[in-house]
């Protein structure tokens, strides 16, 4: 049964202090992104009922789960799972029993949840290790493990925290598939915390951008890759970010001014940065708006790109980059010019702020 | 890793220091009438009493103990501190001291221990009983470092994913805590009953020295050095007995420690 | 480097031992005295007497013990000057081992009751012991004051059953000035030490059981000349005087 899940919260835990407010529809996914340190996982605990709210309220469906002053529902009492980068297996039960632990203490009898984990086993693809204890199993198996333990439970909401991040490729690419299949067929009311767009492209239809305990973004992921307001969701998505201060129309720092539009009126002089896709970025040995002198040079997929001190790279086919510096491949240290049509031009709120 | 030679020095003398009065006690023990020593009436008796006297303190520590490891591997910071240092203190003091602060508390002038015998009549000291707490006072702090560091070191995230898959905290500790601190629990255990089997001081002044009642192994040796009861034959088999029983617990402690549940 | 390390270790050590400062072999050292525990106050006045009357001599702390402890120490070769016991069983050993040869009674001890201040439960005879509520220590029977006790009982025909068998006999006085015991049986000379931690009860036909406490110098003692001057002082009229003030009787 799918649930709609709402949290708006206020959360302090070790000096750190978290005011975030999600909607999630019964059987959508949400993703959110941000830097390290931004409040993902604290806004995981604080859904899951971890970590105490200060202010706010959490509720599922119906149920309210959390309101300071009123009720407080245990992690227990709240239907909903967490799963984590560590699969975080009970070491002492096999990977049937711990698939049956979440059945058997929703009150299934031990065959009925045994029926149950050996079923979950046939839908990971984990079929003879059934009785296999944790250790014996690799990583990416034991993730698939704890996905199916995870959903075994059948709960409401469903809490992923970078699930993939510490899986090789191959695993990743099987849970990945594993996830999107169960999240549809079970239709699960889903946040999913993540660093990679394309995930966010994959399961959910809205995103949610946090950054010092603040949501800074929030978004569909078109939206997010299209236009992003904010440095990290630029650089998410693949921009190049260059700062500096707004004068006469153009993004003047260091390495000189490259001409800019701005969505709302900025300040003369004012802290801004730039943004743009290094694919429109032109190079060219001779001349353009700004010299470059190469700091990094990577070639994959008959594509390169161009890295530079300042934050502008430039992206462009194997043929172009070797006509553009005339015969060869330009390599570090090479002097270039670059130029823009137009960067699009944000006010930069905190000078220092390291991305 | 090569070391440089003057280190082993000090490590043999300290090795030797540790070894040679084994040794020494080993060389006293005369071959032939060992068995006869050993089974003499009052060895016997002293025997008997120390194995149901350990076994029964042990259960204490147990029923005690591993709950008490349990709240302070799970209490906040400060006042797991706190409670720790008070567990410990039984483990450094004197067990003489130990002794007197139990007459202290539970002898018939003590401050539990009045009002008791005043009401019913009933005293603590040189019962069998007594032998227990002596012995349970002493051991119990082995069994409670030992959970609570299994416990602390193996931490909250396993409790916390239980809670998460909807496991109520009876649930959580019965299928969850308990069984990962088993490790800790079989180590313990044997520390606790060996703790218990040697202890000597809190007992003697505590639950006093009467042959089958309250005379243990310990007592039984050293009253015998003193004179007094069985002979010092038998105090020498007995107190060989010890020192095996001593080899075998530490021996086993090994198997355990290298054999973890993960 | 290594040999002044082994330099310094060895005179640490040879530190160490020399510490003990007993018996120089030239007699010249402290004299060195063992004694049973019920001797304890009377010969440290004993000490202090003797040294003040002859400054030449000195005296090192005695040790005091159950008479049978002592007898252990002696026999696993502990080195004394001077052996005072409270009952001659226990010198027994220790004479047939040679340590000591032939010995001199000194004083006697006879046996008193000891109940706590006020004698709360109204103890007054040794069948009062037997009551089966009552907590009693006894001396083990190894003990000088044990055997004493066992005798004292067997005679009056009673049958106590200890709730502990001490290894000496201040631990039975201890227990009863604690309030641990109900009743002990100490030496009449325990019970006017302990300065009012106990009372005492004199038991009927008390006087018919007497340890009698030999003296004895051992045969290897360091100090021999004054050990000699020591026990010479035990039985003068000076010496026998302050034993008769602890309440010993005369040997």
């Amino acid at each position: 049964m799918s649930r709609r899940l709402r949290a708006d919260v206020d959360v302090i835990r070790d000096g750190f202090h978290l005011q975030a407010d999600v909607d999630v529809a019964a059987g959508r996914c949400l993703a959110v992104l941000g830097p390290n340190g931004a409040g993902k996982s604290t806004l995981l605990a604080a859904i899951a009922g971890i970590v105490r709210l200060h202010e706010g309220v959490v509720t599922l469906g119906e149920r309210m789960l959390e309101r300071p002053g009123q009720v407080r529902l245990r992690p227990e009492q709240r239907h909903i799972t967490l799963l984590d980068q560590k699969p975080r297996l009970f070491p002492h039960l096999t990977a049937a029993q711990n698939i049956a632990f979440g059945p058997r203490s929703r009150g299934h009898d031990r065959g009925s949840a045994r029926r149950i984990a050996i079923d979950w086993l046939e839908r990971v693809e984990l079929p003879d290790r059934a009785d296999a204890r944790p250790h014996e199993l690799s990583g990416g198996q034991q993730q698939r493990i704890a996905l199916a333990r995870a959903l075994a439970s059948e709960p409401e909401a469903l809490l992923l925290d970078e699930p993939f991040a510490a899986l090789d490729t191959e695993s990743a690419v099987a849970i990945r598939s594993l996830l999107a299949v169960e999240l549809a067929r079970t239709a699960t009311t889903s946040v999913l915390v993540t660093h990679d767009v394309a995930d966010a492209w994959q399961w959910a239809d809205r995103c949610v951008v946090l950054e010092a305990g603040q949501v800074i973004e929030e978004t569909t992921p078109a939206g997010l890759t299209a236009r992003p307001r904010h440095r990290f969701t630029a650089a998410l998505a693949g921009f190049c970010v260059v700062d500096g201060t707004w004068s006469n129309g153009h993004v003047r720092y260091d390495g000189g001014a490259i001409p800019g539009t701005a969505d709302a009126p900025l300040a003369q002089d004012g802290p801004v940065f730039g943004i743009v896709a290094p694919r429109d970025v032109r190079v060219s040995a001779r001349s353009g708006q700004v010299q470059v002198s190469l700091t990094g040079v990577s070639v994959r997929a008959g594509t390169v790109r161009l890295e530079t001190a300042s934050g502008l790279a430039a992206e462009l086919g194997f043929d172009e980059a070797v006509q553009s510096t005339g015969g060869a491949l330009p390599v570090i240290g090479d002097r270039l010019w670059f130029s823009v049509d137009a960067m699009r031009v944000l006010p930069r709120a905190d000078v220092n702020r390291c991305m | 890793m090569s070391l440089p030679r003057s280190l082993y020095v000090p490590a043999l003398v300290g090795l030797s220091l540790l070894v040679l009065p084994i040794v020494g006690l080993i060389s006293r023990v005369d071959p032939d009438t060992f068995w006869s020593d050993l089974t003499s009436p009052g060895a016997l008796a002293a025997l008997r009493l120390s194995l149901v006297t350990g076994a029964c303190a042990t259960i204490v520590c147990l029923v005690l103990g591993v709950p008490l490891a349990i709240v302070i591997a799970r209490a906040p910071r400060r006042a797991a501190a706190i409670v720790r240092t008070l567990v410990l203190v039984p483990l450094v003091l004197p067990p003489m001291v130990g002794g007197l602060a139990l007459l202290a508390l539970a002898g018939r002038s003590g401050l539990l221990g009045r009002p008791l015998f005043e009401i019913s009549g009933f005293s603590l000291p040189y019962t069998t009983a007594a032998v227990v707490i002596a012995q349970a006072f002493v051991a119990m702090p082995f069994l409670v470092i030992a959970v609570e560091g299994t416990l602390r070191t193996s931490g909250t995230s396993h409790e916390q994913v239980a809670a998460g898959l909807g496991a109520g905290r009876w649930r959580v500790l019965t299928r969850i805590t308990l069984p990962l601190c088993l490790p800790g629990v079989a180590a313990g255990t044997v520390l606790c009953f060996a703790r218990a089997l040697g202890e000597f001081g809190a007992t003697a002044l505590f639950a006093g020295n009467a042959p089958g009642v309250t005379q243990t192994m310990p007592l039984a040796i050293y009253t015998a050095f003193n004179g007094v009861g069985v002979t010092q034959d038998s105090a020498l088999a007995m107190a060989v007995l010890l020192l095996v029983s001593a080899a075998v617990i530490v021996a086993g402690l090994r198997t355990w420690r290298e054999d973890p549940v993960r | 480097m290594r040999r002044s390390m082994v330099l310094v270790l060895a005179l640490a050590l040879s530190a160490c031992g020399s510490l003990d400062t007993d018996g120089e072999p030239d007699g010249s050292g402290p004299l060195v005295i063992v004694a049973a525990a019920s001797l304890h106050a009377a010969f440290d006045d004993l000490a202090d007497a003797f040294t003040e009357r002859f400054p030449q001599y000195r005296v090192a702390p005695i040790e005091y013990d159950g008479s049978q402890a002592l007898a252990v120490r002696l026999l696993d070769g502990a080195e004394v000057d001077v052996v005072a016991f409270a009952d001659e069983m226990s010198l027994r050993p220790v004479t047939d081992a040679g340590i000591v040869e032939g010995h001199t009674i000194f004083a006697t001890n006879t046996l008193r009751i000891a109940v706590p201040p006020g004698n709360p439960r109204s103890i007054t005879t040794l069948q009062d012991l037997a009551d089966p509520d009552l907590a009693v220590v006894l001396c083990a029977p190894d003990v000088p004051c044990g055997a004493a006790s066992e005798a004292l009982l067997d005679a009056a025909g009673v049958h106590v059953r200890p709730v502990s068998q001490e290894t000496n006999v201040t631990s039975v006085l201890n227990r009863v000035a604690w309030g641990e015991a109900d009743a002990g049986l100490v030496y009449a000379t325990d019970v006017a030490a302990s300065a009012g931690r106990v009372d005492g009860v004199t038991p009927p036909n008390a006087d018919t059981v007497v340890n009698r406490y030999p003296i004895a110098v051992a045969s290897a003692a360091p100090s021999a000349a004054s050990a000699h001057a020591f026990v010479e002082f035990v039985m003068s009229r000076r010496g026998q005087a302050i034993l008769a003030a602890h309440g010993f009787g005369a040997p």
